[in-house]
């Protein structure tokens, strides 16, 4: 049985290393955020304007261009490294107007992709990207001259948003203020009414059923015993018994004696209210309850990327 | 009418309400939960819209170099995604579209296609690759499987769903 025990949580472990193995496959931003150069083919004079055009392009609009260049993949489609640098890089672009864009290449292998974010996939289609792609960008990708086509072809997404928010990237325009972090978080919400709740919510009414049934088995008892025609009046009133014990009204107070002499006063002597007639059988009101309502729900990550793009796999 | 009145008769209709209220209620939040699954499949008609209108482009550049009668599978196919109802017919027209451009442009790219019009082939491909792509990548199917599984898949709502006739949701595929 241990030996069962240790080999299971052996597997744990390499299962486990596995999944981090693959989650660190995509390379992380690095503090200049914008430009990523793992593959060391970018100037310093290129990174540098990238970073300067982003910030401009950031303070302007909310967009980023990021660029990511490696050495390789580790075996993933293009489309999907640029997706996982999408979404694993912290939101690309404004989060609303998601119109972030990201270019990865690896320079090891064939592999580039373009993608656009959600928000402007539709203003930038695939086609414009590939075209750009075509023109400015692989030439010198397929010469080795990463350096000159990275920077034309950035020139071209960056002249995009320039035209595209009419200018104002340049900083004529008038600023883009971030919206506020949402204090909340998407995630799965489970049913809201779970085995429990109905296992609760069908004992109560399993308990209701059974105290109707008893009370009711008592008062045809009660019934038989004092209320039947020609019988005398009962000697208590019927109540269900969650209301306690038979009420078995009072004898009346003995007369009292006289009292002595006093200056003046007012006296009354006590009062007997007999009690009222008994109500046939219990009456239930049962509150008013809906039926039993579950709640799913839907995880929604954030990236603003809804892939797409274009380049070579 | 005696009946009714009689402790019993009160017991019964206790019992009739609660059934009845819990297979209504039941019935309402499944279905309103089902809705909310598919009202994600929004963006992907809005992809299937865009195929659409990326095809009839294809039409357009096709016509110059291509007989009619080599056109009408993907008029056709066009046809059949317009008109879909539901989400899995909705995904055989959209298949059946996909592949019949596919086998169009490779027609066309066999053709002696002027420079524009060779770039507008090559967008083409691009763009329905792109959509493609975004399709494959929408959350919405596994939204709809989890409702499957953990919504409608679980007790109680695996019961209450079929005594109430909650259908689950459909997938795109």
């Amino acid at each position: 049985m241990k030996q069962i025990l240790r080999r299971a949580l052996l597997c744990a472990l390499a299962g486990a290393a596995g999944l981090y193995t693959a989650a660190a496959a995509v390379v992380q931003p690095t503090e200049a955020r914008y430009v990523a150069d793992y593959a060391q083919v970018l100037s310093e004079d290129t990174e540098q304007y990238i970073i300067e055009k982003n910030q401009a392009l950031f303070s302007a609009t909310g967009g980023e261009i990021v660029v990511v260049a490696v050495d390789f993949m580790d075996g993933m489609d293009a489309a999907d490294y640029a997706m996982s640098v999408a979404e694993n890089w912290g939101g690309i672009g404004d989060v609303d107007r998601a119109n972030g864009f990201v270019l990865v290449y690896a320079v090891g292998e064939n592999k580039v992709w373009a993608l656009a974010g959600a928000g402007i996939e539709d203003a930038l289609p695939a086609s414009t990207i590939e075209g750009w792609l075509e023109d400015d960008f692989y030439d010198g990708y397929d010469a080795g001259e990463y350096d000159s086509a990275t920077r034309a072809f950035f020139d071209d997404v960056y002249g995009w948003y320039e035209s595209y928010y009419a200018g104002s990237a340049a900083g004529g325009g008038q600023g883009y203020y971030p919206a506020g972090e949402p204090d909340y978080v998407y995630g799965y919400v489970g049913p809201a009414f779970g085995l429990g709740t109905l296992a609760l919510f069908g004992l109560i009414v399993v308990l209701v059923i059974v105290v109707c049934a008893a009370d009711g088995f008592r008062y045809r008892r009660y019934r038989r015993r004092y209320l039947m025609p020609g019988m005398p009046p009962p000697p208590f009133v019927y109540r269900p018994f969650i209301f306690g014990r038979p009420h078995r009204p009072r004898p009346p107070r003995p007369p009292r004696g006289p009292c002595p002499p006093m200056g003046g006063g007012f006296f009354s002597g006590g009062a007997f209210r007999g009690g009222g007639a008994g109500r046939g059988g219990s009456s239930f009101r049962g509150g008013s309850f809906r039926g039993g309502g579950f709640r799913g729900g839907g995880f929604r990550g954030g990236g603003g990327f809804r892939g797409g793009g274009a380049g070579r796999r | 009418m005696k009946f009714l009145k009689s402790y019993t008769g009160g017991l019964v209709v206790l019992a009739v309400v609660i059934v009845l209220s819990v297979l209504l209620g039941s019935h309402r939040s499944l279905v309103g939960e089902r809705a909310k699954v598919e009202a994600q499949f929004a963006p992907i008609a809005g992809d299937l819209q865009d195929c659409l209108d990326i095809t009839a482009n294809v039409l357009s550049v096709a016509e110059r170099y291509l007989e009619e009668s080599r056109l009408t599978a993907l008029e056709e196919s066009r046809n059949m995604l317009s008109d879909w109802h539901g989400v899995s017919s909705g995904y055989t027209a959209y298949t059946r579209l996909q592949e019949e451009a596919a086998a169009l442009l490779d027609e066309l790219e066999g053709c002696d296609l002027t420079d524009r019009d060779a770039e507008y082939v090559r967008g083409f491909r691009a763009d329905l690759a792109a959509e493609a792509d975004t399709i494959a990548r929408d959350g919405y199917n596994a939204a709809a499987e989890a409702f499957n599984r953990s919504v409608l898949g679980a007790f109680p709502a695996n019961l209450l769903g079929r005594l109430t006739f909650v259908a689950p949701a459909e997938l795109f595929e």
